[in-house]
C-alpha cells in the first residue's frame, strides 16, 4: 500500500474532525521553530517547551484534545492568535504586566499562563574586554546588542532605566549572528540575550575562547503559554493548563524532562 | 431578514384594534412572585400584554409597573379573544414554590423580530410568493443581572442576547423571534419554558449529566451547544476568606447564590454541599445582594460565575474587600441556550439556536460580539 502523503493525512484528520459533528473542534495550539532547545521541530518531542506543555495539558482537569501547530515566521503569530486563528500560543515572554507595563499591547491582549520555564538573561563579552557587572551603574556608558524583535523591557525595568534615561546604547541588528559580530567588531561591549541562545551562538561561530558570560544575569525571563483575553473559553483554558502545569511541576516529569533536553542541548554543541 | 419593531407600540396596536366579545375579558388577583409580563404571558400567551395591564390597570398599580401588590385585582382587558372568561380558573399561578416572593420584577420587553420574507418555491414567478405554514415565532427569555451576558443597561442587551439575535437571525428557516426579559430567573424553566409560554431561556450553566439521578436538569432540559465557557468562583472577604481545601472547611458556612440560579456546582465532583447540608444555602434575590451580605458579614462566600462576580465587586467599590478564588475554582462550566422537553417546539427551536450558533461562529459574528463584550469587560478589571 502506497504511503499516504501529507496532504492525504491533513485531509483525512480533516474529515475526521468533520465527522466530530457537534462536538468541540480541539484546541489548537500555535508555536514555531527554530527556537532551540525550547520548541524545535526537529528536536526530541520538539522541544522541551513542547513536551512540557503537551504533559501540562494530559494532567490538566478535564483535558482537552489539543493539536500543535507550526508556523515559522514568529512574527506572525500574535496576530494569529489575537484573531483566534488560533486558540494558545507559546512559547511567549511575559512583560511585567503587574507593575509598569500594564499598558504593553501583550498585557492589554493576552492572560499568560504560569511560567512554563524561567532562563536567565545573560552579557556575553569579549574575553579580553571584561568588565564588572556587580550592579546596574556598571553598565551606564555601555553599548549592548539585543537582536531587533526582541523584548527590551527587563533592560528599563523600574529602579534601572538603562534606555529611558539613555544611559545605555542599544543596537539591534537583525540576527543574533549580528550582535556577536558586532561584538567581535569591537562596536558593542555586550550581547545580551538568553543563556541558551548566547552559548549556542558562541559554539557556532567558534566563539568559545574568545567570549564569555559575565556571571550576573541582566533579568529572569519565563517563558508562558498565552491566550486571547477576548476567546470565548480563555479564563477555562488557561485554568486547566495551569492546574495541570502545577500537577506537572509537583511530579518528577518535570525536571526529568527539563534535564533531559538540556543534556541533549549540551551534546548538539559540543557534538 | 429580521424586521425590528418596538414590541409595546405593537401590544397597544392590538389592544386598542381588538374586538370585545363578550366571553371575553374578567380580573384576576395578583399572587406572590407575579409580574406584570408574567401575569400577561399567562392570560394573553404573550409577555408584551403586560403594557396593556398596566395601562387598564394604572388607577390601582401606580406609574410604576414594577410595583404590583399581591392581592390586588387588576382588570383584563380583552386582546385577539383572551382571556376567555370561561377559561379564567386555568389561568391561576401555577403552584411554583421556589420562585421568590417578589414586587419588583423588572420586565422589559426588548424586541420582536420577525422575519418577513416570503419563501419563493422553485418553479413559482417571483410575483406570486408561497404562502408556507410559517412557524410561529420562537420566544426567547433571558433577564437582568448577568453581565457581561446578559443586562438591558449593557449594549444590545449583553454578549449573550447579541449571540442569540445574530444566531436566530442565521437560522433561514425560523419565521423569527421574539426576545423577553423577566428577571425572575426562577420562573424561566417553570413555569415559562414547562407550560410552553416561552421557548428558549438563556444563559444558563450545564450541570454535568453523568448522573441523572442526581440532575434532573439534565433529563427535563434540551440544552443549546456551549455559547461561553469560564469559571465557577467562590468569592469571599479579603479579610476572612474562607480556608478551601476540603469539606470540612465549609461546614455551616453561609454560601450566597441569587435567587432562581442553578446550584448544581454545589454538588459537584466531591462536593454534597447543599445536597448533605453541609453549607447553608442563602437566596438573595440579585447578585448585588449576595454581595452585600458578603461585605456586611451576612454570609461567608458568594458563588459566582467569574465575570459576573467580578464585575459586580468593581461595580460596587468592593475590590478590596472581596476576591474570587481563582486558583480552586468550582469548576468550569458552559453557557448555553436551553428548552424544556414538555415543550414540543423544543427541539426544532434548540435545533434552530445550534445552527444559527454554527454559522456566526463561521461568519465571525460570534467573534465580533464576544470581541467587544470582553475588552470592554477587561478594560474595566
Amino acid at each position: 500500500m502506497k504511503p499516504m502523503n501529507r496532504s492525504g493525512i491533513i485531509a483525512l484528520c480533516a474529515l475526521l474532525a468533520g465527522s466530530a459533528g457537534s462536538a468541540r473542534a480541539d484546541v489548537s495550539m500555535l508555536t514555531g521553530s527554530n527556537y532551540p532547545p525550547f520548541t524545535q521541530i526537529d528536536w526530541p518531542q520538539q522541544g522541551m517547551v513542547t513536551e512540557l506543555v503537551a504533559a501540562a495539558m494530559a494532567e490538566s482537569p478535564e483535558p482537552e484534545r489539543y493539536r500543535i501547530r507550526w508556523r515559522d515566521d514568529w512574527a506572525t503569530h500574535l496576530d494569529a492568535i489575537r484573531d483566534k486563528s488560533y486558540d494558545m500560543g507559546f512559547p511567549w515572554y511575559r512583560p511585567d504586566c503587574a507593575t509598569y507595563q500594564q499598558d504593553d499591547a501583550r498585557c492589554v491582549d493576552f492572560h499568560f499562563s504560569d511560567p512554563v520555564v524561567e532562563l536567565v538573561i545573560l552579557m556575553f563579552v569579549r574575553a579580553d574586554n571584561e568588565f564588572p557587572f556587580t550592579q546596574d551603574a556598571d553598565i551606564e556608558g555601555r553599548t549592548l546588542c539585543r537582536p531587533s524583535g526582541y523584548f527590551t523591557h527587563d533592560l528599563d525595568r523600574p529602579g534601572r532605566g538603562w534606555l529611558t534615561r539613555d544611559v545605555v546604547k542599544l543596537v539591534q541588528p537583525d540576527t543574533p549572528e549580528a550582535c556577536f559580530n558586532l561584538l567581535m567588531a569591537g562596536e558593542v561591549d555586550a550581547v545580551t540575550v538568553n543563556e541558551f541562545l548566547g552559548v549556542q551562538q558562541m559554539f557556532k561561530a567558534q566563539l568559545t575562547e574568545a567570549v564569555v558570560p559575565l556571571p550576573r544575569p541582566v533579568s529572569t525571563q519565563s517563558l508562558h503559554v498565552i491566550i486571547s483575553k477576548t476567546h470565548w473559553r480563555a479564563t477555562s483554558l488557561l485554568y486547566r493548563f495551569n492546574a495541570g502545569l502545577a500537577r506537572l511541576k509537583q511530579s518528577e516529569a518535570y525536571a526529568e524532562i527539563v534535564s533531559r533536553h538540556l543534556a541533549y542541548y549540551w551534546e548538539q554543541l559540543k557534538g | 431578514m429580521g424586521r425590528l419593531i418596538v414590541f409595546f407600540i405593537f401590544a397597544f396596536c392590538m389592544s386598542g384594534g381588538s374586538v370585545f366579545a363578550k366571553s371575553c375579558g374578567g380580573s384576576y388577583r395578583v399572587a406572590p412572585g407575579d409580574s406584570l409580563s408574567l401575569i400577561a404571558l399567562r392570560i394573553y400567551k404573550d409577555a408584551g400584554h403586560w403594557t396593556a395591564l398596566h395601562a387598564w390597570n394604572r388607577a390601582v398599580i401606580g406609574d410604576d409597573p414594577d410595583t404590583i401588590l399581591v392581592g390586588t385585582d387588576l382588570r383584563l382587558s380583552c386582546i385577539d379573544g383572551l382571556p376567555r372568561t370561561d377559561a379564567i380558573s386555568e389561568i391561576s399561578p401555577p403552584a411554583t414554590p421556589q420562585r421568590e416572593p417578589a414586587t419588583t420584577e423588572a420586565a422589559v420587553v426588548e424586541e420582536v423580530a420577525v422575519a418577513q420574507e416570503a419563501v419563493i418555491a422553485d418553479g413559482e414567478t417571483p410575483t406570486k410568493p408561497a404562502t408556507p405554514a410559517t412557524p410561529p415565532p420562537i420566544r426567547l427569555v433571558t433577564g437582568d443581572g448577568q453581565e457581561p451576558f446578559s443586562d438591558h443597561s449593557l449594549t444590545g442587551g449583553g454578549m449573550l442576547t447579541e449571540v442569540m439575535a445574530a444566531a436566530l437571525r442565521e437560522s433561514a428557516d425560523v419565521s423569527g423571534f421574539e426576545t423577553f426579559r423577566i428577571n425572575d430567573w426562577g420562573s424561566h424553566f417553570d413555569p415559562l419554558l414547562n407550560d410552553g409560554l416561552m421557548d428558549v431561556s438563556f444563559p444558563w450553566p450545564r450541570p454535568p449529566c453523568t448522573d441523572l439521578s442526581v440532575h434532573i436538569a439534565c433529563e427535563d432540559i434540551l440544552f443549546s451547544d456551549p455559547m461561553f465557557e469560564m469559571l465557577m468562583l467562590m468569592f469571599v472577604q479579603v479579610s476572612a476568606p474562607v480556608p478551601f481545601t476540603g469539606a470540612a472547611d465549609m461546614i455551616d458556612r453561609r454560601v450566597c447564590r441569587p435567587a432562581g440560579r442553578m446550584v448544581f456546582m454545589l454538588d459537584e465532583g466531591d462536593r454534597n454541599w447543599v445536597r448533605d447540608g453541609t453549607v447553608d444555602l442563602v437566596r438573595a434575590p440579585t447578585v448585588e445582594s449576595c454581595f452585600d451580605l458578603l461585605a456586611g458579614g451576612g454570609v461567608d462566600a458568594v458563588v459566582m460565575n467569574e465575570f459576573t462576580g467580578r464585575l459586580a465587586v468593581e461595580r460596587m467599590g468592593l475590590s478590596d474587600q472581596v476576591e474570587g478564588l481563582a486558583n480552586a475554582p468550582l469548576g468550569i462550566v458552559t453557557l448555553h441556550a436551553i428548552a424544556s422537553r414538555q415543550n414540543p417546539n423544543a427541539d426544532s427551536a434548540i435545533a434552530a439556536v445550534n445552527r444559527g450558533l454554527r454559522a456566526i461562529r463561521r461568519s465571525g459574528d460570534y467573534q465580533q460580539i464576544v470581541d467587544r463584550h470582553l475588552k470592554k469587560v477587561w478594560s474595566g478589571l
